[in-house]
């Protein structure tokens, strides 16, 4: 106690000096919009560095089975392609020019599941060609989630688990679309609701994207549908959707940029002014 | 007590001439002086480190709540405020820090109390032009706005200083 005393005593100046200097800092930090951002965009390198140090050694442990996975999928896409080959042998990726969407393989540095808010770091950034507002999908193209925000090196995602996550679903090729959100139970299930009650759903069946968010293209994998029930109003189904990914075992991402997203904002904001 | 009355006074007129005057000059970005912390400078040699700080952390925050940038001021002058005694006890000595007296050429001699003068406007400076770009990008630039702005600082705490100590002996 007296050594405590003793100490006290020879470093209260330093210590004052410290409480108020921190004090003045957080201050400063919060009071414009610059500084603040600055400070999150330094936190995310920081967190983002530290993660992906802490990722690259698991991330090791797991080579063998991402190894299995890969040639999996590999195979699946070659046999894909030949057989679009044969279907339409005059196609060239020449032809594909005008194709929007650029991919970007990134690594899961930091993820969350048991939050009513979770969110995914991911090991690229801008300077890797990340934009916010790109699409985050599973190499077979599972839907997981969208980017809020960019640093330098790295990105942090909203999950597809995460309460404010909004997207537009559609059972199988049928036309009729539904609200995706997730309701913070389970992290296997997210929920389909405001489905039209013509729409026929069916247990096993498919869930997929609509296309009407600018994060996602059509027709990407949600999951499958586990239940449904037709809501209180009588009009519309609600129905339990199980995911096609982990989440928590995300490891390997593909982001996706829409290369045409900044047109199509600017044209619709053309279009809101010119109405109001 | 009477130099109580002195330092009030000082600080009084410098923290209105920053906010009233000093801030509201547009002659140049480049050409910034700060002359609120006057009073940090001309503290007695041998002033307590608490008080070096408390001083720094009162003209910074007056400062500050005038002016409106929010805890910039504060942040410098505080830190100035902690490292004038060290940056004294290494200039003048121990012994230097003993027989006490106002900073200024008479009692501590040209050559040091340049050292002194220039150390801690230029650190005071170097903290508050850091935290105001707040970022490693533009570091010419940043660079540039320090050194111009440790120029115009010294300059005009210069002639505060000469107000000041041509009234005050030399020894408390």
């Amino acid at each position: 106690m007296y050594r405590l005393v003793e100490f006290l005593r020879r470093s209260y100046v330093t210590i004052l000096f410290v409480v108020l200097e921190i004090a003045a800092v957080s201050f400063y930090i919060q009071s414009t919009p610059y500084t603040r951002a600055r400070m999150l965009s330094k936190l995310y390198s920081v967190t983002g560095w530290a993660a992906g140090a802490r990722s690259e050694v698991v991330s090791y442990f797991a080579l063998a089975g991402e190894n299995r996975a890969l040639n999996e999928r590999l195979a699946l896409l070659e046999a894909e392609v030949a057989a679009l080959r044969e279907t339409a042998p005059d196609v060239t990726p020449e032809v594909a020019e005008d194709f929007p969407y650029s991919f970007i393989a990134a690594r899961v540095v930091a993820n969350t599941v048991n939050r009513p808010r979770n969110f995914i770091t991911l090991n690229r950034g801008l300077r890797d060609g990340v934009v916010p507002e790109s699409a985050v999908v599973t190499p077979s193209g599972a839907v997981v989630g969208y980017v809020l925000e960019c640093s330098e090196r790295y990105s942090v995602a909203m999950s597809i688990l995460n309460v404010d996550f909004r997207t537009s679903g559609k059972i199988g090729e049928s036309e009729y679309s539904g609200s995706i959100e997730w309701r913070g139970d389970s992290p296997y299930e997210i929920t389909l609701c405001n489905l039209s009650k013509y729409a026929d759903p069916e247990e096993g069946k498919r869930v997929l994207t609509t296309g009407f968010s600018h994060y996602f293209a059509p027709d990407m994998m949600i999951g499958t549908v586990e239940s449904f029930e037709m809501d209180e109003t009588q009009t519309s189904y609600t129905a339990a959707v199980r995911l096609s990914v982990d989440m928590s075992r995300l490891q390997n991402v593909l982001i996706v940029r829409n290369e045409a997203l900044g047109e199509v904002a600017e044209l619709e904001e053309r279009v809101r002014n010119s109405y109001n | 007590m009477r130099y109580i009355f002195r330092y009030l006074m000082l600080f009084a007129i410098t923290v209105l001439l920053q906010t009233f005057f000093f801030d509201r000059l547009t002659l140049s970005v480049y050409f910034a002086p700060m002359i609120y912390t006057a009073v940090l400078v001309l503290l007695p040699v041998n002033a307590p480190s608490v008080l070096n700080l408390m001083t720094g952390f009162a003209a910074g925050a007056v400062t500050d709540l005038l002016c409106g940038t929010a805890g910039l001021h504060t942040i410098a002058s505080l830190a100035a405020g902690y490292v004038r005694r060290p940056l004294l006890t290494a200039i003048v000595g121990l012994d230097g820090m003993r027989d006490g007296g106002f900073p200024g050429p008479r009692n501590m001699g040209r050559r040091q109390f340049t050292q002194y003068f220039i150390l801690i406007t230029a650190f005071h400076a170097l903290v508050f032009y850091t935290f105001e770009a707040f970022t490693v990008g533009h570091f010419l630039y940043t660079l540039l706005r320090f050194v111009t702005g440790t120029v115009s600082s010294l300059l005009f705490l210069r002639i505060a200083a000469y107000m000041f100590n041509s009234k005050a002996p030399s020894r408390q």
